[in-house]
Protein backbone atom coordinates (compact mmCIF):
# COMPACT_ATOMS: atom_id res chain seq x y z
CA UNK A 1 0.00 0.00 0.00
CA UNK A 2 1.28 3.43 -0.87
CA UNK A 3 0.16 6.33 1.28
CA UNK A 4 0.72 9.96 0.49
CA UNK A 5 0.57 13.22 2.39
CA UNK A 6 -0.67 11.77 5.67
CA UNK A 7 -1.59 14.69 7.94
CA UNK A 8 -2.86 14.17 11.43
CA UNK A 9 -6.35 15.67 11.73
CA UNK A 10 -7.81 14.31 14.93
CA UNK A 11 -7.11 12.31 18.01
CA UNK A 12 -9.96 10.19 19.25
CA UNK A 13 -10.10 8.12 22.39
CA UNK A 14 -8.82 5.01 20.68
CA UNK A 15 -7.06 6.03 17.55
CA UNK A 16 -5.30 8.80 15.73
CA UNK A 17 -6.93 9.91 12.50
CA UNK A 18 -4.79 11.00 9.55
CA UNK A 19 -5.90 12.40 6.24
CA UNK A 20 -4.06 11.24 3.14
CA UNK A 21 -4.41 10.08 -0.40
CA UNK A 22 -4.33 6.55 -1.73
CA UNK A 23 -4.34 6.01 -5.50
CA UNK A 24 -5.29 9.68 -5.93
CA UNK A 25 -8.34 9.30 -3.70
CA UNK A 26 -8.74 11.13 -0.40
CA UNK A 27 -8.68 8.63 2.48
CA UNK A 28 -8.77 8.51 6.25
CA UNK A 29 -6.14 6.50 8.08
CA UNK A 30 -7.27 5.28 11.46
CA UNK A 31 -4.36 4.03 13.52
CA UNK A 32 -4.70 2.44 16.94
CA UNK A 33 -1.65 3.21 19.04
CA UNK A 34 -0.69 1.37 22.25
CA UNK A 35 -2.12 2.83 25.45
CA UNK A 36 0.35 3.30 28.28
CA UNK A 37 -2.35 3.00 30.93
CA UNK A 38 -3.22 -0.58 30.01
CA UNK A 39 -1.26 -3.72 30.74
CA UNK A 40 0.69 -4.43 27.49
CA UNK A 41 -0.90 -7.87 27.11
CA UNK A 42 -4.43 -6.53 27.53
CA UNK A 43 -3.57 -3.66 25.22
CA UNK A 44 -2.25 -5.91 22.50
CA UNK A 45 -5.19 -8.28 22.74
CA UNK A 46 -7.75 -5.47 22.55
CA UNK A 47 -6.13 -3.50 19.75
CA UNK A 48 -5.69 -6.49 17.50
CA UNK A 49 -9.19 -7.72 18.22
CA UNK A 50 -10.78 -4.34 17.51
CA UNK A 51 -8.78 -3.71 14.36
CA UNK A 52 -9.93 -7.00 12.92
CA UNK A 53 -13.54 -6.76 14.04
CA UNK A 54 -13.86 -3.18 12.83
CA UNK A 55 -12.67 -4.20 9.37
CA UNK A 56 -14.94 -7.22 9.30
CA UNK A 57 -18.06 -5.49 10.62
CA UNK A 58 -17.61 -2.46 8.37
CA UNK A 59 -17.29 -4.49 5.23
CA UNK A 60 -20.33 -6.63 6.05
CA UNK A 61 -22.36 -3.50 6.85
CA UNK A 62 -21.32 -2.05 3.54
CA UNK A 63 -22.33 -5.24 1.73
CA UNK A 64 -25.88 -5.13 3.06
CA UNK A 65 -26.21 -1.50 1.95
CA UNK A 66 -26.07 0.31 5.25
CA UNK A 67 -24.73 3.86 5.15
CA UNK A 68 -21.22 3.34 6.47
CA UNK A 69 -17.93 4.45 4.92
CA UNK A 70 -16.25 1.89 2.69
CA UNK A 71 -13.16 0.11 3.88
CA UNK A 72 -10.19 0.38 1.53
CA UNK A 73 -7.49 -1.52 3.35
CA UNK A 74 -6.09 -2.90 6.58
CA UNK A 75 -2.55 -3.14 7.94
CA UNK A 76 -2.25 -5.50 10.89
CA UNK A 77 1.46 -4.85 11.64
CA UNK A 78 1.03 -1.12 12.00
CA UNK A 79 -2.56 -1.50 13.18
CA UNK A 80 -4.35 0.89 10.91
CA UNK A 81 -7.35 0.95 8.61
CA UNK A 82 -7.75 2.87 5.37
CA UNK A 83 -11.25 4.24 5.13
CA UNK A 84 -13.14 6.33 2.61
CA UNK A 85 -13.25 9.99 3.65
CA UNK A 86 -16.67 11.32 4.65
CA UNK A 87 -17.49 15.03 4.53
CA UNK A 88 -19.85 16.35 7.13
CA UNK A 89 -20.33 17.18 10.79
CA UNK A 90 -20.77 14.91 13.78
CA UNK A 91 -24.40 14.46 14.79
CA UNK A 92 -23.36 15.76 18.22
CA UNK A 93 -22.29 19.06 16.67
CA UNK A 94 -25.33 19.43 14.41
CA UNK A 95 -27.68 18.88 17.33
CA UNK A 96 -26.79 22.30 18.68
CA UNK A 97 -27.25 23.96 15.29
CA UNK A 98 -30.48 22.48 13.95
CA UNK A 99 -34.05 22.90 15.25
CA UNK A 100 -35.94 19.84 16.47
CA UNK A 101 -38.09 19.77 13.33
CA UNK A 102 -35.01 19.25 11.17
CA UNK A 103 -33.43 16.81 13.62
CA UNK A 104 -36.45 14.51 13.59
CA UNK A 105 -36.01 13.18 10.01
CA UNK A 106 -32.30 12.66 10.75
CA UNK A 107 -33.11 10.56 13.82
CA UNK A 108 -35.77 8.64 11.95
CA UNK A 109 -33.41 7.77 9.12
CA UNK A 110 -30.64 6.92 11.62
CA UNK A 111 -33.13 4.62 13.35
CA UNK A 112 -33.88 2.80 10.10
CA UNK A 113 -30.15 2.44 9.40
CA UNK A 114 -29.64 0.83 12.82
CA UNK A 115 -32.69 -1.33 12.15
CA UNK A 116 -31.03 -2.51 8.95
CA UNK A 117 -27.81 -3.34 10.83
CA UNK A 118 -29.64 -5.24 13.58
CA UNK A 119 -31.81 -7.05 11.06
CA UNK A 120 -28.53 -8.46 9.71
CA UNK A 121 -27.17 -9.22 13.19
CA UNK A 122 -24.59 -6.41 13.05
CA UNK A 123 -23.94 -4.83 16.45
CA UNK A 124 -22.30 -1.40 16.55
CA UNK A 125 -21.11 -1.57 20.18
CA UNK A 126 -20.67 2.16 20.78
CA UNK A 127 -23.73 3.73 19.25
CA UNK A 128 -23.76 7.40 20.29
CA UNK A 129 -24.32 10.78 18.64
CA UNK A 130 -20.52 11.09 18.57
CA UNK A 131 -20.28 8.23 16.10
CA UNK A 132 -22.64 9.47 13.42
CA UNK A 133 -21.64 11.92 10.70
CA UNK A 134 -24.34 14.02 9.04
CA UNK A 135 -23.59 14.56 5.36
CA UNK A 136 -25.11 17.07 3.01
CA UNK A 137 -28.90 16.70 2.70
CA UNK A 138 -29.02 15.42 6.28
CA UNK A 139 -27.93 11.88 5.48
CA UNK A 140 -26.53 10.06 8.52
CA UNK A 141 -23.40 7.91 8.10
CA UNK A 142 -22.49 5.55 10.93
CA UNK A 143 -18.80 5.38 11.80
CA UNK A 144 -16.43 3.78 14.32
CA UNK A 145 -17.16 0.07 14.44
CA UNK A 146 -14.26 -0.63 16.81
CA UNK A 147 -16.56 -2.26 19.38
CA UNK A 148 -18.70 -3.85 16.70
CA UNK A 149 -19.41 -7.54 16.23
CA UNK A 150 -21.75 -9.99 14.60
CA UNK A 151 -24.31 -11.41 16.98
CA UNK A 152 -27.95 -12.45 16.92
CA UNK A 153 -28.43 -11.98 20.68
CA UNK A 154 -31.25 -9.65 21.65
CA UNK A 155 -29.15 -8.51 24.61
CA UNK A 156 -26.41 -7.12 22.35
CA UNK A 157 -28.88 -5.29 20.13
CA UNK A 158 -30.64 -3.90 23.20
CA UNK A 159 -27.27 -2.68 24.52
CA UNK A 160 -26.80 -0.68 21.32
CA UNK A 161 -30.15 1.06 21.69
CA UNK A 162 -29.65 1.66 25.41
CA UNK A 163 -26.19 3.20 24.89
CA UNK A 164 -27.69 5.48 22.26
CA UNK A 165 -30.54 6.51 24.56
CA UNK A 166 -28.31 7.11 27.61
CA UNK A 167 -25.87 9.42 25.81
CA UNK A 168 -28.70 11.23 24.07
CA UNK A 169 -30.43 11.77 27.41
CA UNK A 170 -27.22 13.14 28.89
CA UNK A 171 -26.73 15.85 26.30
CA UNK A 172 -30.06 16.75 24.72
CA UNK A 173 -33.07 18.14 26.62
CA UNK A 174 -35.53 16.95 23.95
CA UNK A 175 -34.14 13.43 24.11
CA UNK A 176 -37.46 11.64 24.59
CA UNK A 177 -39.04 13.02 21.39
CA UNK A 178 -35.91 12.36 19.35
CA UNK A 179 -35.53 8.88 20.74
CA UNK A 180 -39.11 7.94 19.91
CA UNK A 181 -38.57 9.21 16.35
CA UNK A 182 -35.43 7.10 16.22
CA UNK A 183 -37.37 4.11 17.49
CA UNK A 184 -40.13 4.57 14.87
CA UNK A 185 -37.48 4.49 12.15
CA UNK A 186 -35.86 1.45 13.77
CA UNK A 187 -39.12 -0.52 13.96
CA UNK A 188 -40.17 0.39 10.42
CA UNK A 189 -37.20 -1.55 9.02
CA UNK A 190 -36.89 -4.14 11.75
CA UNK A 191 -40.32 -5.09 13.19
CA UNK A 192 -38.72 -7.68 15.48
CA UNK A 193 -37.02 -4.72 17.12
CA UNK A 194 -39.99 -4.66 19.51
CA UNK A 195 -38.21 -7.40 21.45
CA UNK A 196 -34.98 -5.41 21.42
CA UNK A 197 -36.79 -2.49 22.99
CA UNK A 198 -38.38 -4.71 25.66
CA UNK A 199 -34.95 -6.14 26.46
CA UNK A 200 -33.50 -2.63 26.65
CA UNK A 201 -36.01 -1.74 29.35
CA UNK A 202 -35.02 -4.90 31.24
CA UNK A 203 -31.31 -3.99 31.09
CA UNK A 204 -32.13 -0.48 32.24
CA UNK A 205 -34.01 -1.77 35.25
CA UNK A 206 -30.93 -3.77 36.32
CA UNK A 207 -28.94 -0.55 36.72
CA UNK A 208 -28.81 1.44 39.91
CA UNK A 209 -31.26 4.14 40.94
CA UNK A 210 -33.69 4.26 38.07
CA UNK A 211 -36.35 6.71 39.15
CA UNK A 212 -39.90 5.83 38.21
CA UNK A 213 -40.41 8.86 35.97
CA UNK A 214 -37.24 7.93 34.06
CA UNK A 215 -38.41 4.45 33.14
CA UNK A 216 -39.47 4.15 29.54
CA UNK A 217 -43.01 2.94 28.94
CA UNK B 1 -25.46 58.63 69.19
CA UNK B 2 -26.70 58.52 65.57
CA UNK B 3 -23.23 57.86 64.30
CA UNK B 4 -23.00 55.01 66.74
CA UNK B 5 -26.20 53.50 65.31
CA UNK B 6 -25.04 53.87 61.73
CA UNK B 7 -21.77 52.26 62.69
CA UNK B 8 -23.62 49.38 64.35
CA UNK B 9 -25.85 48.85 61.31
CA UNK B 10 -22.80 48.84 59.05
CA UNK B 11 -21.09 46.27 61.22
CA UNK B 12 -24.25 44.19 61.33
CA UNK B 13 -24.63 44.36 57.54
CA UNK B 14 -21.04 43.40 57.17
CA UNK B 15 -21.55 40.39 59.38
CA UNK B 16 -24.64 39.35 57.44
CA UNK B 17 -22.86 39.63 54.12
CA UNK B 18 -19.89 37.71 55.53
CA UNK B 19 -22.30 35.02 56.65
CA UNK B 20 -23.80 34.74 53.17
CA UNK B 21 -20.35 34.29 51.63
CA UNK B 22 -19.05 31.81 54.15
CA UNK B 23 -21.89 30.07 55.92
CA UNK B 24 -21.19 27.57 58.68
CA UNK B 25 -22.70 24.23 57.71
CA UNK B 26 -23.10 20.98 59.62
CA UNK B 27 -22.87 17.97 57.32
CA UNK B 28 -24.38 14.58 58.15
CA UNK B 29 -23.45 11.60 55.98
CA UNK B 30 -25.22 8.27 56.38
CA UNK B 31 -26.10 6.47 53.16
CA UNK B 32 -24.51 3.10 53.86
CA UNK B 33 -21.88 1.96 56.34
CA UNK B 34 -20.33 5.30 57.35
CA UNK B 35 -21.70 7.81 59.84
CA UNK B 36 -19.99 11.14 59.18
CA UNK B 37 -20.44 14.41 61.03
CA UNK B 38 -18.53 17.55 60.08
CA UNK B 39 -18.73 21.30 60.47
CA UNK B 40 -17.23 23.57 57.80
CA UNK B 41 -17.04 27.27 57.12
CA UNK B 42 -16.59 28.19 53.46
CA UNK B 43 -13.71 25.99 52.33
CA UNK B 44 -12.37 25.43 55.81
CA UNK B 45 -13.00 22.18 57.68
CA UNK B 46 -13.55 22.97 61.36
CA UNK B 47 -14.34 19.51 62.75
CA UNK B 48 -14.65 16.17 60.98
CA UNK B 49 -15.62 12.94 62.72
CA UNK B 50 -16.76 9.61 61.36
CA UNK B 51 -17.36 5.99 62.28
CA UNK B 52 -17.53 3.09 59.86
CA UNK B 53 -19.39 -0.17 60.27
CA UNK B 54 -17.43 -3.33 59.57
CA UNK B 55 -19.67 -6.38 59.34
CA UNK B 56 -18.31 -9.35 61.31
CA UNK B 57 -18.91 -11.50 58.21
CA UNK B 58 -20.39 -11.07 54.75
CA UNK B 59 -21.38 -7.71 53.29
CA UNK B 60 -23.35 -4.78 54.64
CA UNK B 61 -26.82 -5.67 55.90
CA UNK B 62 -28.97 -2.52 55.56
CA UNK B 63 -30.69 -2.99 58.92
CA UNK B 64 -27.47 -3.75 60.79
CA UNK B 65 -25.85 -0.69 59.22
CA UNK B 66 -28.82 1.50 60.19
CA UNK B 67 -28.65 0.28 63.80
CA UNK B 68 -24.95 1.11 63.79
CA UNK B 69 -25.66 4.64 62.49
CA UNK B 70 -28.36 5.19 65.11
CA UNK B 71 -25.87 4.22 67.82
CA UNK B 72 -22.97 6.28 66.44
CA UNK B 73 -24.62 9.56 65.43
CA UNK B 74 -25.33 10.80 69.02
CA UNK B 75 -21.73 10.03 70.07
CA UNK B 76 -20.23 11.74 66.99
CA UNK B 77 -22.49 14.79 67.21
CA UNK B 78 -21.69 15.21 70.89
CA UNK B 79 -17.95 15.02 70.07
CA UNK B 80 -18.25 17.53 67.23
CA UNK B 81 -20.35 20.03 69.17
CA UNK B 82 -17.89 19.92 72.11
CA UNK B 83 -14.98 20.66 69.82
CA UNK B 84 -16.59 23.62 68.05
CA UNK B 85 -14.70 26.89 68.67
CA UNK B 86 -18.04 28.77 68.69
CA UNK B 87 -21.60 28.28 69.94
CA UNK B 88 -23.87 25.77 68.22
CA UNK B 89 -26.37 28.48 67.20
CA UNK B 90 -23.73 29.98 64.86
CA UNK B 91 -24.44 27.09 62.49
CA UNK B 92 -26.37 28.35 59.43
CA UNK B 93 -27.60 25.10 57.95
CA UNK B 94 -27.89 21.34 58.53
CA UNK B 95 -26.97 19.40 55.39
CA UNK B 96 -27.73 15.69 55.27
CA UNK B 97 -27.41 12.93 52.70
CA UNK B 98 -30.99 12.63 51.42
CA UNK B 99 -30.08 9.94 48.87
CA UNK B 100 -29.22 7.77 47.05
CA UNK B 101 -28.41 4.91 49.38
CA UNK B 102 -29.78 2.18 51.60
CA UNK B 103 -33.29 3.09 52.79
CA UNK B 104 -32.92 2.25 56.50
CA UNK B 105 -29.61 4.16 56.71
CA UNK B 106 -31.01 7.20 54.90
CA UNK B 107 -34.04 7.30 57.20
CA UNK B 108 -31.85 7.16 60.29
CA UNK B 109 -29.67 10.01 59.06
CA UNK B 110 -32.68 12.10 58.02
CA UNK B 111 -34.23 11.63 61.46
CA UNK B 112 -31.05 12.89 63.12
CA UNK B 113 -30.93 15.90 60.78
CA UNK B 114 -34.59 16.79 61.33
CA UNK B 115 -34.22 16.53 65.11
CA UNK B 116 -31.24 18.92 65.19
CA UNK B 117 -32.92 21.27 62.72
CA UNK B 118 -36.15 21.50 64.77
CA UNK B 119 -34.39 21.69 68.12
CA UNK B 120 -32.01 24.48 67.11
CA UNK B 121 -34.32 26.08 64.52
CA UNK B 122 -31.68 25.86 61.76
CA UNK B 123 -32.73 25.22 58.13
CA UNK B 124 -32.37 21.77 56.54
CA UNK B 125 -30.45 21.15 53.28
CA UNK B 126 -31.03 17.91 51.34
CA UNK B 127 -27.83 16.81 49.59
CA UNK B 128 -27.40 14.26 46.80
CA UNK B 129 -24.62 11.93 47.93
CA UNK B 130 -23.06 11.47 44.46
CA UNK B 131 -22.97 15.20 43.80
CA UNK B 132 -21.40 15.71 47.23
CA UNK B 133 -18.44 13.56 46.10
CA UNK B 134 -18.07 15.81 43.03
CA UNK B 135 -18.42 19.05 44.99
CA UNK B 136 -15.81 17.85 47.47
CA UNK B 137 -13.35 17.50 44.61
CA UNK B 138 -14.25 20.92 43.23
CA UNK B 139 -13.67 22.46 46.67
CA UNK B 140 -10.46 20.81 47.85
CA UNK B 141 -8.64 20.39 44.52
CA UNK B 142 -7.96 23.11 41.91
CA UNK B 143 -10.23 21.58 39.23
CA UNK B 144 -13.01 23.52 37.60
CA UNK B 145 -15.53 21.98 35.21
CA UNK B 146 -13.95 18.51 35.27
CA UNK B 147 -14.94 15.15 33.85
CA UNK B 148 -15.51 13.16 37.03
CA UNK B 149 -14.82 9.47 37.49
CA UNK B 150 -16.74 8.64 40.66
CA UNK B 151 -15.81 5.21 41.96
CA UNK B 152 -17.09 3.77 45.23
CA UNK B 153 -18.70 0.79 46.88
CA UNK B 154 -22.16 1.77 45.74
CA UNK B 155 -21.61 3.80 42.57
CA UNK B 156 -19.43 3.96 39.49
CA UNK B 157 -20.25 6.86 37.19
CA UNK B 158 -18.69 9.19 34.66
CA UNK B 159 -20.19 12.57 35.48
CA UNK B 160 -19.83 15.96 33.88
CA UNK B 161 -21.61 19.29 33.97
CA UNK B 162 -23.73 20.01 30.85
CA UNK B 163 -26.87 22.17 30.36
CA UNK B 164 -27.48 23.05 34.03
CA UNK B 165 -27.07 19.58 35.48
CA UNK B 166 -24.50 16.97 36.31
CA UNK B 167 -24.98 14.42 33.54
CA UNK B 168 -24.07 10.77 33.73
CA UNK B 169 -22.21 9.91 30.51
CA UNK B 170 -21.47 6.35 31.46
CA UNK B 171 -22.00 4.12 34.46
CA UNK B 172 -22.01 0.57 35.65
CA UNK B 173 -24.84 -1.47 34.22
CA UNK B 174 -24.93 -3.72 37.28
CA UNK B 175 -22.65 -3.50 40.34
CA UNK B 176 -20.19 -0.77 41.36
CA UNK B 177 -16.43 -1.32 41.14
CA UNK B 178 -16.09 -1.15 44.95
CA UNK B 179 -18.86 -3.68 45.33
CA UNK B 180 -17.10 -5.94 42.80
CA UNK B 181 -13.82 -5.69 44.74
CA UNK B 182 -15.61 -6.38 48.06
CA UNK B 183 -17.42 -9.40 46.64
CA UNK B 184 -14.23 -10.86 45.22
CA UNK B 185 -12.48 -10.10 48.51
CA UNK B 186 -15.07 -12.08 50.46
CA UNK B 187 -14.56 -15.02 48.12
CA UNK B 188 -10.87 -15.03 49.15
CA UNK B 189 -11.73 -14.58 52.83
CA UNK B 190 -10.25 -11.10 52.92
CA UNK B 191 -11.83 -8.71 55.47
CA UNK B 192 -14.44 -6.10 54.47
CA UNK B 193 -13.98 -3.73 52.64
CA UNK B 194 -12.05 -5.87 50.16
CA UNK B 195 -10.67 -3.06 47.96
CA UNK B 196 -7.59 -2.09 50.01
CA UNK B 197 -6.75 -5.77 50.68
CA UNK B 198 -7.00 -6.62 46.99
CA UNK B 199 -4.77 -3.64 46.19
CA UNK B 200 -2.16 -4.99 48.62
CA UNK B 201 -2.40 -8.59 47.36
CA UNK B 202 -2.14 -7.39 43.75
CA UNK B 203 1.29 -5.88 44.44
CA UNK B 204 2.78 -9.35 44.81
CA UNK B 205 0.97 -10.77 41.77
CA UNK B 206 2.65 -10.73 38.36
CA UNK B 207 0.92 -13.24 36.13
CA UNK B 208 -1.84 -11.78 33.98
CA UNK B 209 -4.73 -14.22 33.78
CA UNK B 210 -7.43 -13.86 31.14
CA UNK B 211 -10.68 -12.20 32.15
CA UNK B 212 -13.53 -10.81 30.07
CA UNK B 213 -13.30 -7.17 29.04
CA UNK B 214 -16.80 -5.71 29.20
CA UNK B 215 -17.22 -2.18 27.92
CA UNK B 216 -20.32 -0.82 26.23
CA UNK B 217 -19.57 2.61 24.85
CA UNK B 218 -18.93 4.65 27.98
CA UNK B 219 -20.71 2.18 30.25
CA UNK B 220 -19.38 -1.01 31.75
CA UNK B 221 -20.41 -4.00 33.82
CA UNK B 222 -18.47 -5.85 36.49
CA UNK B 223 -20.62 -8.67 37.82
CA UNK B 224 -19.61 -11.08 35.05
CA UNK B 225 -15.97 -10.26 35.69
CA UNK B 226 -16.37 -11.15 39.38
CA UNK B 227 -17.84 -14.52 38.41
CA UNK B 228 -14.95 -15.16 36.00
CA UNK B 229 -12.38 -14.14 38.63
CA UNK B 230 -13.99 -16.46 41.20
CA UNK B 231 -13.52 -19.36 38.79
CA UNK B 232 -9.83 -18.50 38.39
CA UNK B 233 -9.35 -18.93 42.15
CA UNK B 234 -9.57 -22.73 41.77
CA UNK B 235 -6.28 -22.96 39.87
CA UNK B 236 -4.41 -19.73 40.57
CA UNK B 237 -2.92 -17.85 43.49
CA UNK B 238 -4.77 -15.03 45.26
CA UNK B 239 -2.16 -12.36 44.34
CA UNK B 240 -2.35 -13.26 40.63
CA UNK B 241 -6.16 -13.14 40.62
CA UNK B 242 -6.14 -9.80 42.45
CA UNK B 243 -3.52 -8.42 40.07
CA UNK B 244 -5.41 -9.52 36.98
CA UNK B 245 -8.76 -8.33 38.30
CA UNK B 246 -7.37 -4.87 39.01
CA UNK B 247 -5.58 -4.66 35.65
CA UNK B 248 -8.72 -5.58 33.72
CA UNK B 249 -11.33 -3.57 35.61
CA UNK B 250 -9.14 -0.46 35.84
CA UNK B 251 -8.33 -0.70 32.12
CA UNK B 252 -12.06 -0.63 31.43
CA UNK B 253 -12.58 2.40 33.69
CA UNK B 254 -9.63 4.09 31.98
CA UNK B 255 -10.93 3.43 28.50
CA UNK B 256 -14.43 4.72 29.34
CA UNK B 257 -12.86 7.82 30.90
CA UNK B 258 -10.73 8.44 27.84
CA UNK B 259 -13.72 8.05 25.55
CA UNK B 260 -15.78 10.50 27.63
CA UNK B 261 -12.88 12.97 27.65
CA UNK B 262 -12.47 12.73 23.93
CA UNK B 263 -16.22 13.34 23.43
CA UNK B 264 -16.70 16.22 25.88
CA UNK B 265 -13.25 17.89 25.57
CA UNK B 266 -13.30 18.79 29.27
CA UNK B 267 -10.11 20.46 30.56
CA UNK B 268 -9.54 18.17 33.56
CA UNK B 269 -10.26 14.79 35.13
CA UNK B 270 -11.29 14.37 38.74
CA UNK B 271 -11.11 11.01 40.51
CA UNK B 272 -13.38 10.80 43.54
CA UNK B 273 -15.16 8.28 45.80
CA UNK B 274 -13.84 5.56 48.10
CA UNK B 275 -11.97 3.60 45.39
CA UNK B 276 -10.14 6.84 44.44
CA UNK B 277 -7.85 5.99 47.37
CA UNK B 278 -6.41 3.13 45.27
CA UNK B 279 -2.92 4.29 44.23
CA UNK B 280 -2.82 2.03 41.18
CA UNK B 281 -6.12 3.42 39.84
CA UNK B 282 -4.81 6.95 40.41
CA UNK B 283 -1.70 6.25 38.31
CA UNK B 284 -3.80 4.75 35.52
CA UNK B 285 -6.31 7.61 35.33
CA UNK B 286 -3.45 10.10 35.46
CA UNK B 287 -1.98 8.45 32.36
CA UNK B 288 -5.39 8.73 30.65
CA UNK B 289 -5.42 12.46 31.41
CA UNK B 290 -1.94 12.79 29.90
CA UNK B 291 -3.02 10.87 26.83
CA UNK B 292 -5.81 13.42 26.22
CA UNK B 293 -3.71 16.47 27.26
CA UNK B 294 -5.82 17.33 30.29
CA UNK B 295 -4.97 17.89 33.94
CA UNK B 296 -5.61 15.30 36.63
CA UNK B 297 -6.70 15.57 40.25
CA UNK B 298 -7.75 13.01 42.83
CA UNK B 299 -9.43 13.81 46.13
CA UNK B 300 -7.12 13.38 49.15
CA UNK B 301 -7.04 9.88 50.57
CA UNK B 302 -8.60 10.84 53.92
CA UNK B 303 -11.64 12.38 52.17
CA UNK B 304 -12.03 9.75 49.44
CA UNK B 305 -14.51 7.58 51.34
CA UNK B 306 -17.89 8.80 52.60
CA UNK B 307 -17.63 11.70 55.07
CA UNK B 308 -19.58 14.60 56.52
CA UNK B 309 -17.28 17.22 54.96
CA UNK B 310 -18.46 16.55 51.41
CA UNK B 311 -22.12 16.76 52.47
CA UNK B 312 -21.39 20.09 54.16
CA UNK B 313 -19.57 21.48 51.08
CA UNK B 314 -22.47 20.53 48.80
CA UNK B 315 -24.87 21.88 51.44
CA UNK B 316 -23.06 25.23 51.32
CA UNK B 317 -24.01 25.58 47.64
CA UNK B 318 -27.65 24.74 48.42
CA UNK B 319 -27.63 27.28 51.25
CA UNK B 320 -26.11 30.00 49.09
CA UNK B 321 -28.69 29.44 46.35
CA UNK B 322 -31.57 29.41 48.82
CA UNK B 323 -32.46 25.71 48.38
CA UNK B 324 -33.80 25.24 51.90
CA UNK B 325 -35.72 22.02 52.55
CA UNK B 326 -38.77 22.07 54.81
CA UNK B 327 -39.11 19.17 57.26
CA UNK B 328 -42.35 18.18 55.48
CA UNK B 329 -40.47 17.71 52.19
CA UNK B 330 -37.46 15.98 53.70
CA UNK B 331 -38.39 12.36 52.95
CA UNK B 332 -35.39 10.33 51.81
CA UNK B 333 -34.74 9.45 48.15
CA UNK B 334 -33.06 6.02 47.98
CA UNK B 335 -33.00 6.10 44.15
CA UNK B 336 -32.12 9.75 43.62
CA UNK B 337 -30.15 10.01 40.40
CA UNK B 338 -27.28 12.40 39.83
CA UNK B 339 -28.95 13.95 36.77
CA UNK B 340 -32.20 14.70 38.61
CA UNK B 341 -30.65 17.50 40.65
CA UNK B 342 -31.11 21.03 39.35
CA UNK B 343 -27.68 22.59 39.82
CA UNK B 344 -28.16 26.30 40.43
CA UNK B 345 -24.68 27.11 41.71
CA UNK B 346 -22.63 26.66 38.52
CA UNK B 347 -22.77 29.18 35.68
Amino acid sequence: MRLDKAARIAKGAEAIIYQGTYLQNPVIIKQRLPKTYRHPEIDHRIRLHRLRSEAKVMSIARKIGASVPSLIGINIQESYLLIEEIDGKLLYETMDLLPIQRLKPIFSSLGSQIGLLHCNDIIHGDLTVFNVIIQLEDKPIIIDFGLGRISNEIESKADDILTFYSTLKAIQPASKILFSTFLDGYLSVYPEGKNTYEQMKKIQSRARYIAREDRLE
Amino acid sequence: MWLMWIYRILILNHEISMASIEPIILGLEGTAHTAGVAVIKGREVIVNESATYFPPQGGIHPREAAIFLAKEFPILIDKVFKRLPFKIDKIDGIAFSQGPGLGPCLRTTATVARAISLRLNIPLLGVNHCIAHVELGRTVTPVDDPLVLYVSGGNTQLITFLNGRYRVLGETLDIAIGNALDTLGREMNLPHPGGPHIEKQAQSGNKLLTLPYTIKGMSFSFSGMVTAAKKLLHDHSIPDVCYSFQEYTFAILAEATERALSCTKKPSVLLTGGVAANAHLQTIIQKVAQEQDTSFQAVPRNLAGDNGVMIAFAGTHLFNTGKILSVEDSQVKPRWRTDQVQVGWIE
